[in-house]
């Protein structure tokens, strides 16, 4: 049996059910902003090698979405080693669809880009990771793409990390590699039509926005543009950078441009006043926490000042998937106040 | 009272919030007040409308002497103010009310911090410093439909309830239907045994409460009056009796399984149940008054720190037994 087909049946029972809102972005086309004219001879990439594929992700400048490192960097770790290739489409934030809009959207030239990143590692052990709560979606999310098989990630959010945790520890790291989706359109491009990587792929979403959808714009474009061209219905009280539980709130979105892991950008308008209370020592936070921890203990002891008590609660393994200050009904910052905590402490280190 | 930041990550909230927590619970005590007005008249809304104030009064009292802000939107105060007369006969005096819920708020609770720092559960405090002050009176039940006067002393014939009959090792003379439907003298809001089972149903529903909690302390309650009786009488009579006749019911859904002063970890919930159904047999037995469950709340909520304390260790082993592995995984 494969490791692709162990691993992604299971239910993470820790975390929290959200509901992921993705539609309308998820069904309608990405919309290029700067179009570019299809590629009329594109190379055959049939024959070429592991060391030219590299070559032409290096050259291209191609970076990985879900974590920032180059891609021929990625690749040239686990060259040749047989790993399993694992593609992130999973998606698991509410109205986030980046990566798996442009999965179903420009499928053959993913599958494409994943049969490329697949000879560089050896590999025939491929699957495209995609979560399994995705309840309103419109479109239906077939099973394979060009013979590469579609594989359903479960559970609560966040699935993804708590996937990786679990590759983590069941599997040494060379026995697989998880690489983004939309780096894989960008590797067929490179490889195919010489492109060098000068866009990403975002979501722009939200409650006010008029006409959400996936969009393909070049790097540095100012984000106001982007939610110019899906047009607002009302304005919003905040604009996000990134998914609704992890992203960070933009403070002038006319200065702020997309980068290479923008994933999303979200115009939210929250008329609710919601006060903070003290919190009740209900543990709900516990409960969901994915890593086990009691972020309620925590918070209770970084208010005191015991940092030493704080260690050994386990802060370090904090992930900030922010699911304590999600389900929190007393509605206390907690992940706001570990990351504080932890800027403090890295300020600290460095100086 | 902190405006929440809109700068931090996450930017959507679960719509549960801690008002509506405890409006559930208000809710469902208000049901309890219904039925107990329709048993024993308007004394038993205005016992509840009284205790809920002076609470409230308490509370902004207690913030006053903390030197603290009261917070207008913190209700946990109303929902103390309507437990205690729930717990009580609808015949108490008032003052008995009024001592039960200073002591409850401005020593169970304020003494420790107020809101969320309290080591017990307060209404369980006040009621059982007025139990231990005021015994005849707390244990004396006026007949059902009796309509004890709203304002004055109360010439309600008073009469034993079923956890009397059954601390003293006689066979109740109410029958099965009358004790579910609650007619039967005791504690005015502990009575209707089909009420209290909605409420336990609505809460779990709501995610106030975990509902195997409160089952698992009844079921361990029941196993244990099946199989040793206080009376000469069956076993299934004995479980039903010992279930919906005293007031386990109400103390394990609105007292046990209450998350303040509960266990944190599902793992130590379960625990907290199991040890609280055993304590709750034992004082049926061996205890020195009709109405036990107060002292196994109060016992539960110090045990309670024990138990988290040894299962957030356990956890934590887990979990670095777990990145052990992993380093030596990413070490290979």
């Amino acid at each position: 049996m494969q490791l692709t087909d162990k691993i992604f049946k299971g239910l993470y029972r820790r975390g929290v059910m959200l509901e992921q809102m993705k539609e309308p972005a998820l069904s309608r086309t990405v919309k290029q902003l700067l179009p570019v004219e299809p590629c009329e001879n594109p190379r055959d990439c049939e024959g070429l090698s592991a060391e030219e594929i590299l070559l032409a992700a290096q050259q291209a400048d191609i970076v990985d979405e879900t974590d920032g490192r180059p891609l021929a960097e990625k690749l040239r770790e686990v060259m040749g080693s047989g790993a399993a290739l694992l593609i992130d489409a999973i998606d698991d934030e509410p109205y986030v669809s980046s990566q798996m809009g442009p999965m179903l959207a420009l499928r053959d030239q993913c599958a494409a880009g994943i049969r490329l990143a697949a000879r560089v590692l050896g590999t025939a052990d491929t699957a495209i990771l995609v979560y399994k709560h995705v309840h309103d979606s419109e479109v239906s999310i077939p099973r394979h793409i060009a013979g590469i098989p579609i594989q359903r990630v479960g559970g609560k959010y966040p699935a993804q990390r708590r996937m990786e945790e679990e590759l983590a520890d069941r599997y040494g790291k060379k026995e697989w590699r998880l690489l983004g989706a939309c780096a894989m359109v960008h590797l067929y491009r490179a490889v195919a039509e010489g492109r060098p990587q000068t866009t990403s792929f975002v979501t722009v979403a939200g409650n006010c926005i008029g006409f959400p959808r996936n969009v393909e714009a070049p790097l540095g474009t100012p984000i106001l543009e982007l939610i110019k061209l899906c047009g607002l219905t009302e304005r919003p009280t905040r604009i996000i950078l990134g998914g609704p539980l992890t992203g960070r709130a933009v403070g002038d979105p006319r200065t702020e441009k997309t980068e290479l892991t923008t994933g999303a950008i979200l115009a939210i308008r929250d008329d609710k006043h919601e006060y903070s209370y003290t919190c009740i020592g209900c543990g709900r936070c516990t409960a969901v926490c994915p890593q086990g921890l009691n972020p309620m203990r925590i918070l209770q002891e970084l208010r005191r000042g015991n940092y030493r008590g704080v260690e050994e609660l386990g802060i370090a393994d904090c992930t900030q998937c922010t699911c304590c200050s999600y389900i929190c009904p007393s509605r206390q910052s907690v992940a706001g106040e570990i990351a504080l905590y932890r800027q403090k402490q890295k300020g600290g280190k460095e100086q | 009272m902190i405006r929440q930041s809109s700068l931090m990550a996450p930017y959507i909230k679960h719509p549960a919030t801690t008002r509506g927590i405890m409006l559930d619970v208000m809710l469902c005590m208000a049901a309890l007040y219904l039925i107990a007005a329709f048993y024993y008249g308007g004394r038993a809304i205005m016992l509840g409308l009284v205790s809920m104030a002076v609470c409230m009064l308490c509370e902004w009292l207690g913030s006053l002497l903390r030197l603290e802000r009261h917070n207008p939107h913190d209700i946990s105060a109303l929902v103390t103010g309507m437990m205690i007369p729930l717990m009580l006969p609808a015949g108490v005096p008032y003052y008995i009310v009024i001592v039960a819920d200073c002591f409850a708020i401005l020593l169970v609770k304020y003494a420790f911090g107020g809101t969320g720092y309290n080591l017990f559960n307060p209404a369980a405090g006040g009621l059982l410093f007025v139990t231990l002050c005021w015994p005849q009176t707390v244990f004396a039940y006026p007949a059902i439909f009796s309509h004890p006067e709203v304002f004055g002393e109360v010439t309600a014939r008073t009469t034993n309830s079923i956890a009397y009959v059954l601390h003293v090792g006689s066979v109740p003379s109410t029958d099965m239907t009358s004790v579910m439907l609650g007619l039967h003298p005791g504690p005015m809001g502990t009575l209707n045994g089909l009420v209290l089972l909605a409420c336990m149903l609505f809460l779990a529903a709501r995610g106030s409460i975990r509902l195997w909690q409160p089952l698992i302390t009844l079921g361990i309650v029941a196993v244990f009056a099946a199989f040793f009786p206080r009376a000469a009488f069956s076993s299934l009579q004995s479980m039903y009796y010992e279930v919906f006749g005293t007031t386990a019911l109400f103390g394990t859904v609105f007292m046990l399984s209450e998350p303040v002063t509960g266990a944190t970890r599902e793992e130590g919930r379960l625990f907290s149940g199991i040890t609280a159904g055993l304590l709750l047999s034992a004082f049926n037995y061996f205890g020195a008054y009709q109405q036990s469950i107060l002292f196994v709340v109060l016992l539960m909520n110090v045990l309670n720190h024990y138990i988290d304390t040894v299962t957030e260790k356990k956890m934590q082993e887990e979990r670095r037994a777990r990145y052990a592995k992993r380093e030596a995984l990413e070490n290979d």
